[in-house]
């Protein structure tokens, strides 16, 4: 590990009283990834993000942000760092690029510089028409545009983006996910993303983290995990009553992994080949199939695997 | 750093234009209680020992420092909104110095402050209040308008870093209610009784209206009132200054 | 008593809907029950009276040696009236903010789709707030008696006192469910709050309008809440005088039947829509 990677965290903890809400994290992200930060909601991950943008000092660890050590040095890090918070903190009786301007004089951004940036920006995440209104009159994923443009105006190396796009609609989403990726790819911007939907962290990441109850249960890149996982992930609509038959039904067939209500998932031995099997087995033990799907190993696969639960709220596992 | 303070400070002129109706509310009380107080208590004046045979001169000045104190508040109020909707962690995210963050804060609740406060002078001088301190007396009598909003705004900010949490509002004007008004507000010390006169006694806020009621006083302005009142008014706004700071410091642990 | 013509043919068509006394009962306890479970609403209204009597006994005890200051024994005995002014203005508006709150939380149109009397829904708060009030009375009157205050009027001026209180906060607490009900809006019922502050500083609640003289005094001398304040000083000050007695009572009971004819006409105009 290098203590120059954009982010190198040792040994992080943070205690709120008898709470670990951080515990013993270690992390390296290294220069141009775009790093997901995954897990459900109070895991950590906002925790995390607040101890490494200096918004809140470890309890015991270290951590380097942009080469600083974020206790001793943060105002070096806060010098090459930008954030996009969650919910989109912008000030709603301010013009965006009022707010844009603010930014870069607090960054210390020369006004010449800044008036060019900020056009530049505004040009970039399609805020040019609107840039003179109050922000309070912009939608949801406007403002999570702004906020993208302002954690943007002083050019940082590293871009944190805490869960860019909860509550936006898919289009919006969809669109924020193609400016990160272009800003990633034309600027070599390291991002530092959190998330709770495994979609956004398999879209956009190079490589992920899962965080479950303040601890990283696995890190690596999403195929890796995926294909760690193994096999296949089978998923029969058996209804309410039959699941527990049919889980003794299948148990030779491979190890049982969380589902919906009324379904039963198992890890499918095997692969596809064993369908019939699994059709079969079902058969023989009189239980009724109404759908019935096999999916290769996904995120939510990695992440049941790890923490034997699914992620409530995951845009995958909710549309399942 | 002095651009920084001017940014975050013109946050604070912006938000005090764009929303006048929070300018309104914070100039219609110190106007209604003047009014108010001098008709309702027009006799008290017969006592003595106010240092002026006028009521209005008599709360003119006290009514201006109070405008300004619930002025100075204000910065509480959008620094706990700054809190709630995430704006205030991204001030803290960027390397402006906190002392910068601190005082463009509360620079930003100082233009409020000042036109209240104008607002009631002009209403009182309507009303018939006659300035008799002269240039001097002005000068010292905004002095002390200034020192109360800056004041204020520590006072209300202390609490909304240490608290972050928008519940603890309502405590930013009792706090100042109490102060203001357990001081020689309403009467002068020798026409307060009991507990009252034994608090106002010590309560430096009393020898900061000292100062500010020097432009209305017979007296006119002297140099002793004018260094009791200057002592009085650093050591408020020092000790909150320092109250706000630390509750700074302790924003991120 | 006045009821809108709305109103009455409404409440004909409803005919197998009668108001039972267990219906207001049960509202005015739900209205109780929300003052006392949250004390933000009630412990302003309580100590804010109470510091401003403190407050002001202390600054002007001296000024009663003023020729033409009433014959009383201390300031708190003078300010006693007021105090209950203030403290029943200031805390009855808690029966208008919380119909907004009901009307913003949809909690009020499942009020409408019970059985329950729509008379009920307005009375029943009026009589949780009513209680409310004259509680609020008797706190004050006892704890004043322990720093001066008197009750000179013995137990007859006691019961005026309290019935004073009682119909003073039901005429602002229908005056602010009349706010409430109109606009469905905590924010405006809140509004009308600085009206009440004028109208009790307004008034000879505070200090002797005739000391004071000038614009005060006429002013003061208009305000009808000067009538039942003084009505009230006299019953704790001097003793018992039936006339005084009968004006605070009357000036309470017209604002108490005004407001709540105000407020039955808004309950219409609501369920109408």
């Amino acid at each position: 590990m290098s203590k120059e990677s954009p982010i190198f965290v040792e040994n992080l903890c943070r205690k709120f009283g008898a709470l670990s809400a951080v515990n013993n994290i270690n992390l390296e992200v290294t220069a141009g990834q775009i790093f997901g930060f995954l897990g459900p909601n109070g895991a950590g991950k906002s925790t995390t993000v607040r101890m490494l943008t200096t918004l809140m000092t470890p309890t015991s660890g270290r951590a380097r942000v942009a080469g600083y050590d974020v206790v001793t040095e943060a105002d070096m890090v806060r010098r090459s760092i930008g954030v996009a918070l969650q919910d989109a903190a912008i000030d709603p009786i301010m013009t965006g690029r009022e707010l844009l301007k603010l930014q870069a004089v607090l960054h210390g951004v020369t006004r010449k510089r800044s008036k060019i940036k900020s056009e530049e920006l505004l040009e970039r995440v399609g805020l040019k028409g609107a840039s003179d209104k109050r922000v309070g009159q912009y939608s949801g994923g406007m403002r999570r545009r702004l906020d993208l443009a302002m954690s943007l105006i002083h050019e940082p190396t590293v871009l944190f983006l805490d869960e860019p796009t909860t509550g936006l609609d898919p289009t919006s989403r969809s669109a924020l996910w193609d400016e990160v990726r272009r800003l990633n790819k034309e600027l070599g911007t390291t991002v530092l993303l959190t998330t709770q939907y495994l979609e956004e962290a398999d879209q956009l990441a190079d490589r992920i983290a899962i965080i479950d109850g303040g601890s990283i249960v696995r890190e690596g890149k999403p195929e890796t995990l995926k294909e760690a996982v193994g096999d296949p992930t089978i998923r029969i609509e058996v209804g309410e009553e039959n699941v527990e038959a049919a889980a003794l039904a299948l148990m030779a067939l491979g190890p049982r992994r969380p589902s919906l209500q009324g379904r039963i998932a198992l890890g499918l031995k095997g692969g596809g080949e064993n369908m019939a099997a699994v059709v079969r087995a079902l058969d023989d033990a009189g239980i009724q199939i109404s759908h019935i799907e096999l999916d290769p190993p996904s995120l939510e696969d990695v992440f049941a695997e790890a923490t034997g639960r699914r992620l409530e709220g995951s845009q995958k596992g909710g549309n399942e | 750093m002095i651009t920084s303070i001017v940014a975050i400070a013109g946050r604070g002129v912006i938000r005090t234009i764009r929303m006048p109706s929070v300018l309104v509310q914070s100039v219609f009380f110190p106007t209604f209680f003047f009014v108010i107080y001098i008709g309702l208590y027009a006799g008290v004046i017969a006592l003595g020992g106010f240092g002026t045979a006028s009521i209005k001169n008599w709360y003119v000045p006290f009514m201006m420092l109070q405008g300004a104190s619930f002025a100075g508040i204000g910065v509480g109020f959008s620094t706990s909104l700054d809190i709630s909707n995430g704006f205030f962690d991204r001030l803290m995210m960027s390397p402006v110095s906190r002392i910068a963050i601190l005082v463009g804060s509360i620079f930003g609740g100082l233009l409020r402050a000042l036109f209240v406060s104008t607002v009631v002078l002009a209403v009182g001088l309507i009303f018939g209040a006659r300035p008799t301190g002269g240039l001097m007396g002005f000068f010292w009598l905004y002095i002390a308008v200034v020192g109360m909003c800056v004041a204020s705004s520590c006072w209300a900010l202390g609490l909304v870093y240490r608290f972050k949490d928008q519940r603890i509002a309502p405590l930013f004007p009792i706090g100042i209610f109490v102060v203001l008004f357990t001081s020689t507000a309403q009467v002068p010390l020798n026409v307060s009784t009991g507990w009252l006169q034994k608090i106002a006694q010590v309560n430096p806020v009393t020898e900061v209206l000292g100062l500010a009621r020097q432009s209305f006083m017979d007296i006119g302005v002297t140099s002793a009132e004018t260094i009791d009142g200057v002592i009085a008014l650093l050591l408020i706004v020092f000790s909150l200054g320092v109250f706000a700071w630390t509750g700074l410091r302790r924003y991120l642990g | 008593m006045f009821l809108p013509k709305r109103l009455a043919a409404g409440l004909k068509a409803r005919k197998r809907v009668v108001m039972s006394s267990a219906q207001i009962k049960a509202v005015a306890a739900r209205s109780v029950r929300g003052v006392i479970r949250q004390p933000q609403a009630w412990v302003p209204s309580l100590a804010f009276p109470l510091f401003f009597t403190a407050l002001s006994s202390a600054a002007f005890e001296k000024t009663r040696a003023i020729p033409g200051f009433p014959e009383v024994s201390s300031f708190v005995a003078f300010l006693l009236a007021a105090t209950i002014l203030q403290g029943v203005m200031f805390g009855s508006t808690s029966a208008g903010t919380d119909v907004a709150i009901d009307i913003e939380s949809g909690f009020f149109d499942r009020f409408l789709a019970s059985p329950i009397s729509r008379l009920a829904l307005v009375f029943g708060r009026l009589a949780g707030t009513i209680l409310l009030a004259a509680i609020q009375a008797l706190l004050f009157i006892i704890i004043l008696m322990c720093f001066g205050a008197t009750m000179k009027g013995g137990i007859p001026g006691l019961a005026v006192t309290l019935l004073v209180a009682g119909l003073l906060g039901g005429a602002v607490g229908a005056f602010a469910v009349t706010v409430g009900l109109r606009t469905g809006s905590v924010e405006a019922v809140n509004g009308f709050f600085p009206i009440f502050f004028a109208l009790v500083f307004l008034s000879s609640a505070f200090f002797p309008p005739q000391i004071s003289g000038g614009w005060f005094e006429v002013v003061a001398g208009v305000n009808p809440l000067s009538t039942m304040v003084d009505g009230m000083r006299h019953l704790h000050i001097v003793g018992w005088d039936f006339s005084k007695a009968a004006s605070a009572v009357v000036v309470s009971a017209v604002l108490f039947f005004v407001f709540v004819g105000t407020s039955l006409v808004a309950l219409s105009l609501r369920i109408k829509r």
